[in-house]
């Protein structure tokens, strides 16, 4: 307010006390723009800080994944070879970096298994997959909610396999699975 | 896997001789196929085939949907060992799977 009056006093001195409201009006408005310019400006500058943290973040998320996979696929896959279904069932889960898996008949009976619940993943399996051939006409399905991912798909006219997902996984990947298992029945067992 | 069976192919009956009496249970009813849950967390599977072959599978509770695949291959196996009446059969067939390349093997295996 100091300002203001020694302003006014300079102007009233020189005779331009017309346009003192004026010029003062100017001032506040230039001080004000300044002003508010450089604080939007520190908030901008904080939240881009935010942001490449954040970013930092998920590039050192992805770079784990892919440690992780690369471990995965640096363990060799093409000497293991499971000689029963269970040794199936864990070799699976390992290659292809899955929650857990679950082999059923379409009565519902598990045929191997390392869930937790085995019997209950094995009796929902072919009435959620005869859901779906029904309703979608198709027999793989990846199902995805806010905290679950799951895979389902038909491996033979009698087994059903039943996945929960750690990762996304493509249709490709299922089809090698379902090979995988194919190829295990007719030559191992 | 499998904890033991008992398989009958016409009036052979080979197998495990502690799951005979059950078999021959279930052989005399007339049940055409049952599963049986026991307390000691295995499972029996039976099944009397079109075919004139009966089958006895104990494997774990938790694998007892694999019970239909095993029995496939042990009908297939047995009626195979029924089939070679002589050593010489046994080398052709031998020599023959030893040749093959790995899809006629399955095609072999699925007929």
């Amino acid at each position: 307010m100091a300002d203001v009056s020694v302003l006014v006093d300079i102007l009233k001195r020189y005779g331009v006390f017309a346009y003192a409201e004026f010029i003062v009006a100017v001032f506040g408005i230039t001080f004000g723009y300044i002003i508010t310019r450089k604080i939007l400006k520190r908030i901008e500058s904080s939240r881009s800080e935010k942001n490449v943290i954040e970013i930092d973040d998920k590039i050192i998320k992805d770079k784990l994944i892919r440690t992780s996979m690369a471990e995965s696929s640096s363990k060799d896959f093409s000497k293991e070879q499971p000689s029963d279904f269970n040794e199936l069932v864990r070799y699976l889960n390992d290659k292809y970096m899955l929650l857990d898996v679950t082999l059923a008949t379409y009565d519902g009976l598990p045929i191997a298994s390392n869930s937790q619940n085995p019997e209950e993943d094995s009796a929902m399996a072919p009435e959620l997959l005869k859901s779906i051939m029904k309703q979608m006409n198709t027999d793989t399905a990846i199902i995805s909610g806010r905290d679950y991912k799951l895979a389902i798909f038909e491996v033979s006219p009698d087994v059903i396999c039943y996945a929960r997902l750690r990762r996304d996984i493509s249709i490709a990947e299922i089809d090698r699975i379902r090979k995988e298992i194919r190829e295990f029945m007719e030559v191992r067992i | 896997m499998i904890k033991g069976y008992v398989l009958k192919i016409s009036d052979k009956i080979v197998g495990d001789e502690n799951l005979k009496n059950v078999f021959m249970l279930l052989e005399n009813s007339k049940v055409k196929k049952a599963i049986l849950f026991l307390t000691d967390n295995d499972a029996l599977y039976y099944r009397r085939r079109d075919d004139g072959v009966s089958i006895l599978i104990r494997l774990p509770r938790q694998n007892v949907g694999a019970s239909k695949i095993y029995e496939a291959k042990l009908v297939r196996t047995f009626k195979i060992k029924s089939k070679l009446s002589s050593l010489d059969e046994t080398f052709a067939l031998a020599e023959e799977i030893e040749n093959m390349n790995i899809e006629d093997f399955i095609k072999r295996k699925m007929t």
